[in-house]
């Protein structure tokens, strides 16, 4: 690939890496990622991976820039309150970076649209905040075998976990049905220490990059649970399950359905 | 040795915030006599018309005295009576409306 | 400070769940064992007389429960029922029984009340509680799939 010399030099901390190097750079320029959730997750996600120079990002999102978003969800701002977020995240990035194409899915995922969504992208990032869009994601990405990383964060904890399928356990084999409604996270107001999907999104971001660039250790098998207050890192091994009912030896989920929207209803 | 008396948490205010305190009795009536004595105001949280209030459990050596010999229950030195509160509750309607 | 969380691991609540079905038309009750809001063992207590909508934990089933959980090492978190047809939210019943009477000092102060909606059998809601001055106070309930800390 011949880049620009703008591109030498706006990728020069990368291409210096031996681990990157120019040809690890071309790979992040040629890569396609879909973020689902342009929040509190997202933001930092799409972020660091248009600065990374991620040739292609979808952002999934169907939601408006709200008031209350912007202690946390930093890919907006004051003036685009009001705004489809999936677009006021396009600009956010594109801005960062001209090299990346956002591409804005101003939608909500559903059964019936999420394989023709993700058809274009070879990872995709989970930052959505509910327990049935996380269930329907994994199972896609499991279906497509695309890498998924996946993500979930309350008050001062998160959580992050890496997907390989074919090559590792999924979202259910750590936990096989979503938990009962009432639990967290609930549609009720929970708070979050705006710095939490910060850091989490980045490491979403992180184990996007290395998937790219094929360097380091996946959390693959592996959760990542940080919490704020003690600045503990804990990782929890997730074995895969062999009786997965989407991942295993024999699935019994081979078709994708929309989960409960349970939300106002307990 | 005295007997060792368990209190529930509502009622330590009364017993100077002690979780456990010692007795000396022959039986519950008494216990519960020479409690209120130590103890002023317990035995009128625990009783009624001088029976054991139905939702407070006491146990005697980890045995429900109401299946040896309610107040009656004799006491040995040495002997632990635990008083708690029962556990309970409803969903406050006989049948769901749907 | 924030509501207190209790944690929960799959395996853990799972047992709960089954309980509270298993005792359908009637409500189910049992004991949480744990620390520092985190469930280390689940006890399942008979209801004293099995009724759709009351429950009265029977006292041989309770101390027992209180004692495995003692022996363990643990502290009594929780105290958990069904509601067979009803929201996951505290009765009058249920908040009457919580409290002292005539006070309104929680029998188990520091206990969370997990309950149960089977409404919907195939969609369980569960919601935590915690006793605060006569009232039920709101606390979240979260899997934790970190193991239980060893002493």
């Amino acid at each position: 690939m011949e880049f620009t010399e703008d591109q030498i030099l706006r990728y020069s901390r990368h291409i210096m890496l031996p681990e990157v190097g120019g040809d690890g750079q071309e790979r992040l320029l040629r890569a396609k990622v879909a973020l689902v959730g342009a929040g509190g997750l997202g933001s930092p996600v799409g972020y660091y991976l248009a600065a990374a120079g991620v040739g292609t990002i979808g952002v999934i999102d169907d939601d408006r820039v709200e008031l209350s978003n912007l202690q946390r969800q930093i890919a907006h701002n004051t003036q685009r309150v009001g705004t489809l977020k999936a677009e006021s995240a396009k600009t956010t990035w594109e801005g960062l970076n001209g090299d990346v194409r956002v591409i804005a899915h101003p939608v909500r995922l559903t059964a019936a649209n999420i394989r023709g969504v993700f058809a274009d992208y070879d990872i995709v990032v989970d930052g959505s905040d509910n327990f049935p869009t996380r269930y329907l994601v994994n199972d896609a990405c499991v279906m497509l075998g695309k890498t998924l990383i996946s993500a979930a964060v309350f008050r001062f904890e998160g959580q992050v976990m890496s997907i390989y399928p074919g090559a590792g356990p999924c979202y259910r084999c750590l936990f096989e049905t979503p938990p009962p409604a009432g639990m967290v996270p609930s549609c009720q107001e929970a708070g979050v220490l705006g710095v939490v999907p910060g850091v989490i999104g980045t490491l979403q971001a992180t184990e996007v990059v290395k998937a790219i660039l094929g360097i380091g250790e996946p959390l693959r098998g592996r959760l990542l649970i940080w919490n704020a207050l003690e600045m503990s890192f804990l990782t929890v091994k997730v074995p895969r399950n062999r009786a997965c009912p989407v991942c295993g030896d024999h699935p019994t989920i081979t078709d994708l359905v929309d989960g409960e929207r349970t939300c106002g209803a307990a | 040795m005295p007997v060792t008396v368990r209190i529930p948490t509502p009622l330590q205010r009364l017993t100077g915030g002690n979780s456990e305190v010692a007795c000396n009795a022959a039986n519950i009536s008494e216990l519960l006599e020479a409690l209120e004595k130590e103890h002023p105001g317990l035995r009128e949280r625990l009783t009624e018309g001088g029976k054991v209030r139905r939702f407070i459990n006491i146990y005697l050596n980890g045995e429900d005295i109401r299946t040896l010999g309610a107040e009656t229950t004799a006491l040995k030195d040495g002997d632990t009576v635990a008083i708690i509160a029962a556990i309970a509750g409803g969903s406050g309607r006989v049948t769901s409306f749907f | 400070m924030s509501a207190p969380v209790l944690r929960i691991a799959g395996p853990d609540l799972e047992i709960i769940l089954e309980h509270c079905r298993r005792e359908l038309p009637n409500e189910a009750c049992g004991i949480l064992g744990g620390r520092d809001g985190r469930v280390g063992s689940v006890h399942p207590v008979k209801s004293a007389s099995p009724s759709p909508s009351r429950f009265v934990m029977d006292p041989k089933g309770q101390f027992r429960a209180l004692e495995e959980v003692s022996r363990a090492g643990l502290e009594l978190l929780g105290i958990y029922h069904s509601h067979p047809g009803g929201p996951a939210e505290p009765s009058g019943i249920d908040l009457e029984e919580a409290f002292w009477p005539a006070t309104t000092l929680p029998n188990y102060p520091g206990a969370f009340q997990v309950i149960v909606s089977l409404r919907e059998p195939a969609a369980p809601v569960v919601k935590g509680y915690v006793p605060v001055a006569g009232a039920f106070v709101e606390a979240p309930v979260i899997i934790d799939h970190r193991p239980f800390p060893a002493d």
